[in-house]
């Protein structure tokens, strides 16, 4: 019979490497790995903003939700939310309509496309601070290129300063943008290039206008692109931090100063380590939530 | 150079049942074709032969030895898919080669037997080249030599013919057959099209909804199908179907048509009644027993309307419709028939040749 | 009607084009004036009498250059030697990242891309999450944390911060690339004798080089260009990278001039590659990972 038949080839099945374990193998390490450079600082730094830390001193003082009650009672704290929130909305709104504009504009056929998808990339590229640095003198009074530009056409008759505590954040709202809008595009392209070309002609030949061709054809291909769009580029907008170190110093005033600029001030500024790690925590909250949102929509999509 | 068993073989997904306890045993040496249509589970099946899915319950032995946890890279099987599957960074030479470089032979022996399977593939001058700049053809043929070339004890093949034009394709129906007897191994040959199953297999293996079917040889399992299902899956054009009731009036029995009754002799009414309590039948004819004339010739003969007409040439098939009824069949008359659409003739069956079907069980009765 | 709309497309092109090369423009702009000729007003919008001079200070030459109608010299910047300090540290690290970040996030990214296995979802989680922690918040305990392990000021250091925040990222964009690829063939490797390592490592990962490739120039241009870390953890250290050369221009002796030089010179890598590599970045298609796989 043969289901009774052995021979010493008789295999034992942890021999038998499962997909699934293979698949382990290669993953569990790099897991550990970023659990521990994640686990680490969210733990400590919840230890010290439950503490009052003086350098000078040397001393740490347990004190509890002191810190964090601190903040909530601090004046400024709703300040900062908001010249965060005011920041975040400003960029999410440029790079979704710019991204989505430029992405619309690269999807068309024309001579030099190529380079002007090269020169679109550039801005991304060049990093946070080189752009932070190269709009603190665009928007120079005496070294900007918008002044010099002004002035050359004759719109303004004298420098004039830019960066005004009422705008401030809107203009540095631009600069980031500038520089994170290239990656927004190319992300809808890719949804608008898996748009058949036969539906856009179908559609011409029934006498669609280009606005209903958008609604109906281009919009429903992209529209899981923009989604994700906005809630990436929302949350890249909510912690910038290398811009408003390098081009306003969350000035001028507090104009400018957000949340991860309040954050850089207290820890690194005025040495109070505790209260900058509360802050840190509330910030690490907010994102935890937009994060898990994020996630969820992506699996809810899939049914 | 094996005999391939499969005891109680299942497979599910999730909670999806796609294979289910299938027996099967491949003799050394065989052609066997698992042919069935698409989601039948043939492929898996295959799969789980080579070790590429595990096993959810049964068993799969290679001779007598259980193969259930061995994995692919140990079992000494050749596999070639139907996209071909060629390494792309590769040239033809190194895609050939490569199973004996994993088994660490001499350089010279690879190129060796290289040459052998090239040759015998006759796809020698391919070798320099890599496979973005072969045809569809010529890529199969490298796929094969790659199988060839390590004298496999089990030859799979999934579906390795669907991508290749019509006209290739029989030519290379011809050639695998060919391949076979030359090498004495043992083929299973994954497809869902009956023509590659009727003219290439040594025996059939009929799959459907995840279970076997009905194992035979072409033959047989053209004249003998073992349930409707596989009647009217293999042959072309394919059975038509009727619905009947079986009738008995003293000493004769019938089967009763829309119109006719066909009378049936005495010891098929005798199988009839003891296989089934029933009443309700299908009949199943084939298009080459049915006989189209413009004049009634025997009682059992029913009206028809021609429906449409292929002149193929060598045979006439023709779609008529069942006045009475409107079943549309197709007919299948020999050389050329002359007859427009919405003519009125008269069909009738080959008795001799019908197969006759439990309405309920659809299995075959006569 | 269709010419016309050819024409706002040309003009919008044109638009789109200068508005992303002006900021880079205007540096290169500064970056060719001497300090003199900046103090016009308003400001030349092209070098009336352009001079390498700048980039030679910086780098820690001494230059000259016309003013006017004289020559004046201009001695090597102070800033000069953090300069190519930075440039070399900075070369160094991404290098480093990019090598061991590739050799991390492939296997990783293939796991993913390719298997389903128990857990996947929560792994992927985690992952994720890791990189949407905002720099500034995790700063502090790791300034402190290297502070007690001697790695405050290295290069070690900077380098085990940067994977931890490239290797994810990596490993999301390589899981969706691995799972477009074709898996018959891997399929036929494996069945033609090899095991899953082989078959990863002599088929499936040359089938990839484009997108691995890719995913390497992405990490070099994400080390090069990382600021926070590399002001805060190194700065004056001899382990100090191009980016806190900046800050310092900003806010302790200012040279406009110099800083614009420095600026391009900071680039120059960034704009190679992005001219060299850019469209195999933007043909990177950022697949759905979850959907690839089937959940």
């Amino acid at each position: 019979m043969r289901g009774l038949s052995t021979q010493k080839k008789k295999s034992s099945s942890s021999s038998f490497l499962t997909d699934e374990k293979f698949a382990l193998m290669l993953v569990i390490p790099i897991i550990v790995f970023e659990l521990v450079l994640v686990a680490y600082p969210l733990s400590y730094s919840f230890w010290l903003s439950l503490n009052n830390i003086m350098y000078v001193h040397r001393s740490i003082t347990f004190v509890g939700p002191s810190n964090y009650i601190a903040v909530i009672l601090d004046p400024g704290f709703l300040g900062y939310l908001v010249t965060t929130l005011r920041m975040t909305f400003d960029i999410t709104v440029l790079v979704i309509l710019g991204g989505l504009g430029i992405a619309l504009l690269l999807n068309e056929t024309f001579k030099g496309r190529t380079l002007l998808r090269m020169l679109v990339l550039l801005p991304w590229a060049v990093s946070e601070y080189c752009t932070a640095v190269i709009w603190r003198y665009l928007y120079s009074e005496n070294l900007g290129f918008f002044n010099s530009f002004l002035l050359a056409t004759g719109i303004v008759k004298e420098n004039f300063v830019i960066l005004t505590p009422q705008w401030a954040p809107e203009f540095l709202s631009i600069a980031y943008a500038w520089h994170y809008t290239p990656l927004i595009v190319f992300f809808i392209l890719a949804g608008l290039q898996t748009v058949p070309e036969d539906l856009y002609r179908a559609a011409r030949v029934d006498g669609a206008g280009a606005i209903k061709r958008f609604q109906k054809i281009t919009y429903p291909h992209i529209r899981y692109a923009i989604i994700i769009s906005l809630l990436l580029a929302s949350m890249s907008a909510a912690i910038v931090t290398d811009s408003v170190i390098l081009l306003t110093g969350g000035g001028p005033g507090i104009a400018t100063s957000s949340l991860t600029w309040h954050i850089y001030e207290l820890t690194f500024r005025d040495m109070e380590v505790g209260m900058g790690a509360a802050y840190s925590y509330i910030l690490l909250v907010i994102m935890f939530i937009l994060g898990t949102s994020y996630f969820q929509l992506l699996f809810r999509k899939r049914g | 150079m094996v005999k391939v068993v499969l005891e109680n073989l299942t497979k599910k997904f999730g909670n999806q049942l796609v294979v289910d306890q299938v027996n099967l045993e491949i003799q050394d040496k065989e052609f066997l074709v698992l042919l069935g249509p698409s989601g039948c589970g043939k492929t898996t099946t295959l799969n789980m032969i080579a070790g590429l899915e595990p096993v959810t319950s049964g068993n799969i032995y290679f001779d007598e030895n259980l193969m259930n946890d061995i994995p692919a890279e140990k079992r000494d099987v050749a596999m070639v898919f139907q996209s071909y599957a060629l390494y792309p960074t590769m040239k033809v030479f190194d895609n050939i080669a490569f199973p004996l470089v994993l088994r660490k032979m001499s350089r010279n022996d690879i190129t060796t037997q290289v040459n052998m399977a090239a040759e015998m593939l006759r796809i020698k001058n391919l070798l320099p080249k890599k496979p973005y700049e072969l045809s569809g053809g010529e890529r199969q043929r490298v796929a094969l030599a790659r199988a060839v070339v390590r004298h496999p004890k089990v030859f799979l093949l999934d579906e390795p013919l669907s991508n290749i034009d019509a006209k290739l394709r029989v030519y290379m129906r011809a050639e695998l057959i060919r391949l076979q007897k030359e090498l004495k191994t043992t083929m299973i040959f994954v497809t869902h099209d009956q023509v590659e199953a009727m003219s290439m297999a040594d025996r059939i293996a009929v799959m459907e909804g995840g279970k076997l079917v009905q194992v035979s040889d072409p033959l047989t399992i053209f004249d003998h199908p073992v349930d409707q299902f596989v009647a009217g899956f293999l042959g072309t054009p394919p059975m038509n179907f009727i619905d009947c009731t079986y009738q008995k009036k003293g000493e004769e029995s019938y089967l009763q048509l829309p119109t006719v009754k066909l009378k049936i002799d005495a010891e098929t009414a005798k199988i009839i009644e003891e296989q089934t309590k029933g009443q309700e039948l299908i009949i199943g004819s084939r298009p080459q027993d049915i006989k189209v004339s413009q004049e009634k010739a025997s009682d059992e003969d029913f009206e028809i309307e021609i429906y449409a007409v292929e002149p193929l040439g060598a045979e006439t098939v023709i779609d008529i419709c069942y006045v009475a009824c409107g079943l549309v069949f197709k007919a299948s008359m020999a050389g050329r028939f002359k007859a427009k659409i919405g003519d009125m003739m008269w069909a009738s069956l080959d008795k001799g040749r019908i197969h006759i079907f439990d309405k309920s069980t659809h299995k075959t009765l006569v | 009607m269709v010419k016309i709309r050819r024409v706002i497309i040309y003009i919008l092109a044109i638009i789109v084009g200068i508005w992303s090369i002006i900021p880079i423009y205007w540096f290169v702009n500064l970056s060719l004036m001497t300090e003199q000729e900046v103090a016009t007003v308003p400001v030349h919008f092209w070098p009336h009498q352009p001079t390498l001079a700048n980039y030679l200070r910086m780098l820690g030459f001494n230059a000259t250059a016309a003013v006017g109608n004289q020559i004046v010299s201009f001695a090597a910047s102070g800033y000069a030697p953090a300069i190519r300090l930075g440039l070399i540290n900075s070369a160094i690290v991404a290098t480093c990242i990019t090598a061991i970040t590739l050799a991390i996030a492939v296997p990783t990214g293939y796991a993913f891309g390719r298997y389903k296995f128990r857990g996947k979802n929560g792994l992927l989680f985690t992952l994720l999450m890791s990189r949407s922690l905002p720099a500034i918040c995790i700063v502090l305990p790791f300034y402190i944390l290297f502070q007690s392990l001697a790695l405050l000021g290295t290069l070690q250091g900077l380098i085990i911060i940067y994977t931890s925040i490239t290797i994810p990222l990596m490993t999301w964009i390589l899981m969706g690339y691995f799972a477009t690829l074709p898996i018959e063939v891997e399929r036929a490797a494996r069945v033609d004798g090899a095991s899953r390592l082989s078959a990863l490592r002599r088929v499936v990962i040359p089938m990839a080089a484009a997108g691995i490739g890719t995913v390497g120039v992405l990490t070099f241009l994400i080390s090069w260009n990382e600021f926070l870390y590399a002001w805060i953890m190194n700065a004056g250290t001899p382990a100090q990278t191009l980016p806190p050369v900046f800050p310092a221009m900003l806010f302790q002796i200012i040279d406009n001039t110099g800083l614009a030089a420095a600026t391009i010179i900071s680039l120059i890598p960034v704009i190679i590659i992005a001219l060299l590599f850019g469209r195999y970045i933007t043909r990177l298609k950022i697949v759905d990972p979850v959907m690839a796989t089937g959940g």
